[in-house]
């Protein structure tokens, strides 16, 4: 079972996101604060983080950038409310694994999620 | 959103006729979409699932057009019932957009340089396409003889394109070629070289050609120039062999003309064609240009540093002519040949013990030449197809190099493979290696291209690049003339088409005779070798078409099919994962709500007329679109004769059936209704107990009231098969409970029988049957309406199954 971040400056966004994925034995933090994210993978071994684009102070682009300096094999999935085809390419070229277009409903959520792990 | 709502607040409320209306135009709306998104949903997956070949801009223009057509959709289905589907808009722009990502292209690059030097700056293939960037390499990091020159970038082509505002007219015509239409793709292509010919090369880039043009000529002191294709891709991926000019002795006076000339070639049929093969867009394979001064070679020719046509062991040959080597490129000149065994990727092991005794090198040329070779090899990383020239003073010049394709594995039959079928012809030279079989087509002539027939092995004076352009429709090639250094058999290599050159081959056989092709072994036999086939099938590449591939990508959000259940709790908008998903979604939804068209209190009837016929029915006639035939508008009642609506029509052609009797002194009306609000008060034939129809020309939707069971009828029937419908539900009845069921399961019998779809949840029936032919619709309804007729009060008389097998029986042969 994979450790998984979550930044969402919406709590709640990320609050349900790891009510979804905890039930598949899933370890999910969720932060709104990007600094705080960053730091926590600074410190700990994370597989797989959820990233949306619109964050407080940086964009989910930058975070994904910083991600992958901390550690290059992290797994990264992009999930926005606001999608456009920059940063979408953008992001697939920085190495993020899916970039994922709200709504987005359990089962995809869930499906995507074992579909990034497997890789 | 909240447009529509206020417009149909108002509307319910003060001009219900018209929401009416407007309900079913928004409904027609739904429908013509629905017909345009699945046949963009066909085409697409035509070209995805029977690899038809197919422009990127087709591919990206269907997708825009089922993409518009899903949108449309959805908002009509808005207007029909504002408050539901809410989310809908929000699945469609987030599966929009999915697809846009896959499918759309990045703008193309129109920023300076327009012009660079060959050398160091000009080994970008991106900005100076395959041929250059790989002479730059060449001219600027070994010591290899390279002519000087320059070269006109891609992103001079693209701002060319863009000044001209040429990028939506091209894709206009590209997105209607249909490859296996030759002629049609010759047209298109000739309207497009039209428009590039025709345009002005912008001021920016002229100015500069010209001056770099003359500078050229000053500094070597030749008389003219030649100008090269030099397109993005080329000798990238696949190799564009012979596809793309070169123009030989241009003047300063012409070079505008002649760079022109160049960009339109990327537009020449067969060009196009080749590009489309493999999948690779028009803006992504811009066209660069290289200037150099031209080179009057003694001798000149191609060297494979590892030669494709020699498959048993490793051999570097050079293929030499006499001048300019343009006969050997288009296949019309016999060139004399050198073969030289290698050991390995390093060392040869020493020339030919037997060299052609024609050949027009001495000996320290050709060890000159191999050594280049060897050396382009080496920076290249991958063996070379490399052309040279020799000037006055003797000198080799790399003309241009490319790295060779890889060619598939000729199969060694076995050894005790005994091939009893006659052999037409044996000898001649392998051009390109395989095997085939089908029928004999011979090409007498270049304008016949259009005719070549699908499936045929193809006899051909001469191995011409023309032939690109048919080659998706070949098995195979024999020409009479050419040779396995020609573009064409380039071309035939990458795709594992098999071609042989064999000078009087096939003399007197007859079109049409199957013949086997073994290129390999270079053999031709009578008939199909299902032996010599069944070997070589595991060797084949087959075409590898990227466009395909990358439409592979996005197909599941196009067309994959998830909501097929409209009953399943997952049929709605968040589950929605395609187009064809949210195309079925709303189909199916806008048809409920047709179904649902009037309220339970015939609200929306105002201007209902009241139909006069024989049958003791009181029912009210709404016209909303050419339901009726002109008469008196005025007239507040109206006949059957009137009926021009065609379901209408049909239904009431079944429901006054003369085996009906009908008993002329009971009104049919909601007598349910009418005992509860009622107790005489009312009329009989208030509009409030009656049926009615809501009708249009080809669209009806009925309800009936007959005593205490009540009937929808809403259907479609016109010419178009794929929007015609009936919908038909059945409810209710004043008899016992078993009564009732037992006339649910008459009407089943009977409905299924007729190519109905029947469902039943106790006393409620729903049946349905879609995209039927008119007539069949209409038959159907004249079914449904002798079944009404008939079935108005038998609940009243059935208390046991073996009652329901007579009276089906009846129904069948009445």
């Amino acid at each position: 079972m994979a450790t998984i971040l979550v930044v969402d400056d919406i709590l709640d966004a990320g609050v349900l996101i790891k009510r979804i994925l905890s039930r598949k034995g899933h370890t999910v933090h969720p932060f709104t604060e990007e600094e705080d994210a960053l730091s926590f993978a600074r410190k700990n071994q994370v597989d797989l983080a959820i990233l949306d684009m619109k964050l407080k102070k940086m964009s989910g682009v930058e975070v994904l950038e910083e991600l992958k300096k901390i550690s290059p094999d992290i797994r990264v999935m992009m999930l926005t409310g606001y999608p456009t085809l920059e940063t979408a390419r953008e992001s697939l070229k920085l190495g993020a694994d899916e970039y994922c277009v709200k709504p987005i409903d359990k089962g995809e959520l869930e499906g995507k999620v074992a579909e990034i792990l497997r890789k | 959103m909240l447009k529509h709502l206020f417009r149909h607040l108002t509307y319910q409320v003060f001009s219900p006729g018209t929401l009416l209306r407007n309900k079913y135009n928004a409904f027609r709306e739904v429908l013509r979409h629905d017909n345009i998104a699945l046949e963009r949903i066909a085409d697409l997956e035509e070209i995805y699932y029977e690899d038809q070949y197919a422009d990127w801009a087709r591919i990206a223009w269907l997708c825009r057009e089922l993409s518009t057509s899903t949108r449309i959709m959805i908002d009509k289905l808005q207007e029909m019932s504002p408050t539901r589907y809410m989310g809908l808009q929000e699945y469609h722009k987030k599966i929009d957009f999915y697809i846009q990502l896959g499918t759309s292209v990045p703008e193309p690059d129109f920023s300076p340089p327009y012009l660079v030097p060959l050398g160091e700056h000009a080994t970008d293939p991106n900005l100076t396409g395959g041929k250059a960037s790989s002479l730059a390499r060449v001219a600027s990091r070994t010591d290899i003889p390279v002519l000087p020159g320059f070269v006109v970038t891609a992103n001079a082509f693209n701002y060319f394109l863009e000044s001209n505002g040429l990028r939506e007219r091209l894709d206009s015509a590209l997105r209607r070629i249909r490859p296996c239409k030759t002629n049609q793709l010759q047209e298109l292509a000739r309207e497009m070289e039209e428009e590039v010919l025709t345009a002005p090369v912008p001021n920016i880039i002229a100015d500069e050609l010209l001056e770099s043009a003359e500078h050229l000529l000053q500094a070597v002191s030749c008389s003219g120039l030649i100008l090269r294709s030099s397109a993005v891709a080329e000798d990238g991926v696949v190799s564009f062999a012979g596809q793309y000019d070169s123009v030989l002795n241009v003047g300063p006076e012409n070079i505008l003309e002649t760079y022109k000339r160049i960009l339109a070639g990327k537009y020449r049929a067969k060009a196009l064609f080749y590009r489309i093969l493999y999948g690779l867009t028009d803006s992504e394979t811009p066209m660069a240009v290289l200037v150099q001064p031209m080179l009057d070679p003694l001798v000149s020719g191609v060297m494979y540093t590892k030669d494709p046509g020699v498959q048993d062991r490793d051999v570097l040959g050079i293929y030499a002519v006499p001048g300019h080597s343009d006969g050997l490129m288009d296949g019309t000149a016999a060139p004399c040949t050198t073969l030289v065994p290698r050991t390995g990727p390093g060392e040869p092991a020493g020339e030919d013990s037997d060299p052609d005794t024609r050949c027009l090198l001495d000996h320290a040329q050709r060890q000159t030449l191999i050594g280049l070779g060897l050396e382009l090899e080496r920076i290249g990383q991958a063996p070379q197809d490399v052309e040279w020239g020799v000037d006055v003073n003797g000198r080799i010049l790399v003309l241009q190099t490319r790295p060779i394709r890889n060619t598939p594995k000729s199969v060694e039959p076995a050894r005790d493979l005994q091939i009893s079928a006659e052999i037409l012809a044996s000898g001649g030279q392998r051009a390109a290696s395989g095997v085939a079989s089908g029928p004999v087509h011979m090409l007498n002539s270049w304008n016949e291209l259009a005719d070549v027939p699908d499936q045929c092995i193809l006899l051909v004076p001469a191995l011409s690049p023309e032939l690109a352009q048919v080659v998706h429709r070949l098995r195979g090639v024999v020409a009479r003339s050419g040779s396995r250094a020609s573009h064409f058999a380039s071309v035939a290599r990458e795709l594992g088409l098999p071609v042989l050159v064999h000078p009087d081959s096939l003399n007197g056989v007859l079109s049409n005779r199957t013949i086997t092709l073994d290129a390999d072994r270079t053999l031709i036999y009578d008939g199909e070798v299902r032996e010599l086939l069944q070997l070589f099938e595991r060797g084949q590449p087959g075409m590898d078409n990227r466009s395909v591939h990358r439409l592979g990508r996005v197909m599941e959000r196009i067309s994959r099919l998830t909501l097929t259940d409209p009953a399943s709790p997952r049929f709605n908008p968040e589950s929605c994962r395609s187009m064809h998903d949210l195309v079925r979604f709303v189909h199916e939804k806008s048809v409920s709500e047709m179904f649902s068209l009037v309220g339970k209190g015939g609200r929306g009837l105002r201007r209902a007329r009241q139909l006069k016929s024989d049958l003791p029915i009181s029912m009210y006639i709404l016209d909303i679109d050419d339901g009726l035939f002109e008469t008196d508008r005025d007239q507040v009642t109206v006949t059957p004769e009137e009926f021009k609506s065609v379901p209408m029509w049909a239904l009431w052609w079944g429901l006054s059936s003369p085996d009906v009797a009908w008993d002329k002194k009971l009104l049919h009306v909601d007598w349910e209704e009418f005992d509860r609000i009622s107790a005489g008060i009312f009329k009989a034939d208030s509009a409030l107990l009656s049926s009615y129809a809501v009708l249009s020309a080809n669209y009806m939707h009925l309800m009936l009231r007959f005593g205490y069971h009540f009937s929808v009828v809403d259907a479609l029937c016109g010419s178009e098969s794929k929007n015609n419908y009936i919908n038909f539900r059945f409810k209710g009845g004043g008899a016992s409970f078993d009564g009732r069921l037992l006339r649910i399961e008459f009407i089943t019998r009977v409905l299924t029988h007729h190519g109905f779809t029947v469902t039943s949840k106790a006393d409620l029936l729903d049946a349905r049957c879609s995209r039927d032919e008119e007539k069949v619709i209409q038959k159907r309804l004249a079914i449904l309406g002798r079944l009404l007729a008939k079935t108005r009060l038998l609940d009243m008389r059935l208390d046991s199954t073996d009652q329901i097998d007579d009276l089906v029986n009846d129904f069948l042969e009445g």
